[in-house]
């Protein structure tokens, strides 16, 4: 049961961690492609913050992958370690990713102004410190997409403004993560819908009009 | 709250309004439209129209005098302005201009 329960914790980890970092990328290779018609600065900071963060959830979800495999195989001697080591990657990605982003809306601103079922998590515990720089990141980057859409009330900027509240969100529901195991699946799913907002967005924009 | 004006505009914006402008006048534009609709001086005007030639963008007609009567688009730029476009939304879903 309570190896099922593990199986269960990191194949979940892995799918969802999987789909958001292929959204990262795909955006990250959007605004590399965009930067290389226009060599506008403003999209090589976009590719390099999307693909850094694609990069960093890449890591984490092979690590989950490990994990996963690890225990099918029964040899889950240094799964504790490599669970670290990525969540540390994830969390330095994530930063470096939304500051670059923080940078950007800076540079051309807008505003002058659980139980059993859930013991694994004790594996991968998200650490405090860096979703409290992350909260903060984002929150930042929230308040500059929805001045974005205030302006402009296109669906796209809504698009990107919801993309990245729910990815707020989700970085709260990962803060809570060593107090509330449950948050753990709640946090991964707003960040998959906030990674899905921004793919909406993508397509939405290379449609022919 | 306040809105920042606009940055100065980059040499591919500019590139992108005056095939605009020609685009807007159905392909095929003649000199003046274009210096009133993309906004710019007539030195610059022929700068960035000699450098639209080159670049294949667009193709000059002259009289029998050799006054040039029209600029026209080539697919290359009906391409382009379709992939500025794109990217145009792009930044503008995050709050970016060009």
């Amino acid at each position: 049961m309570e190896k099922l329960a593990l199986r269960l914790f990191f194949g979940f980890d892995a799918i969802m961690v999987f789909i958001s970092a292929f959204i990262a990328l795909s955006i990250g290779y959007y605004a590399g492609k965009a930067f290389k018609i226009t060599s506008e600065r403003l999209l090589l900071y976009l590719n390099l913050s999307f693909s850094i963060l694609g990069v960093g959830l890449l890591t984490d979800g092979l690590t989950a992958v490990y994990a996963y495999t690890s225990i099918v195989l029964k040899h889950p001697s240094a799964i504790r370690l490599i669970l670290m080591v990525g969540n540390w990657i994830l969390s330095i990605a994530e930063i470096v990713a939304f500051s670059l982003l923080v940078y950007v809306y800076i540079k051309q601103s807008f505003l002058s102004v659980g139980g059993f079922v859930f013991a694994p998590l004790i594996f991968k515990a998200y650490n405090p410190i860096a979703e409290m720089i992350l909260i903060f990141l984002l929150g930042y980057i929230t308040i500059q997409a929805l001045t974005n859409y205030s302006i402009r009330k296109e669906t796209n900027s809504m698009l990107v403004f919801l993309g990245f509240i729910l990815m707020l969100i989700s970085h709260i529901f990962f803060f809570l993560t060593s107090i509330w195991a449950l948050s753990y699946i709640l946090a991964h799913t707003f960040q998959l819908a906030g990674f899905l907002s921004l793919l909406t967005m993508l397509i939405r924009v290379n449609k022919k009009e | 709250m306040t809105v920042k004006p606009s940055r100065y505009r980059s040499q591919i914006k500019i590139y992108y309004d005056i095939l605009k402008v020609i685009w807007r006048e159905g392909g095929r534009a003649r000199p003046t439209k274009i210096l009133y609709g993309a906004n710019l001086s007539y030195d610059r005007l022929q700068k960035y129209i000699a450098q639209l030639k080159e670049k294949g963008f667009i193709v000059e007609y002259r009289d029998e005098e050799g006054k040039v009567v029209w600029y026209e688009l080539t697919e290359k730029a009906y391409g382009f302005l379709e992939q500025f476009k794109r990217i145009q939304r792009f930044m503008d879903a995050f709050g970016f201009s060009i």
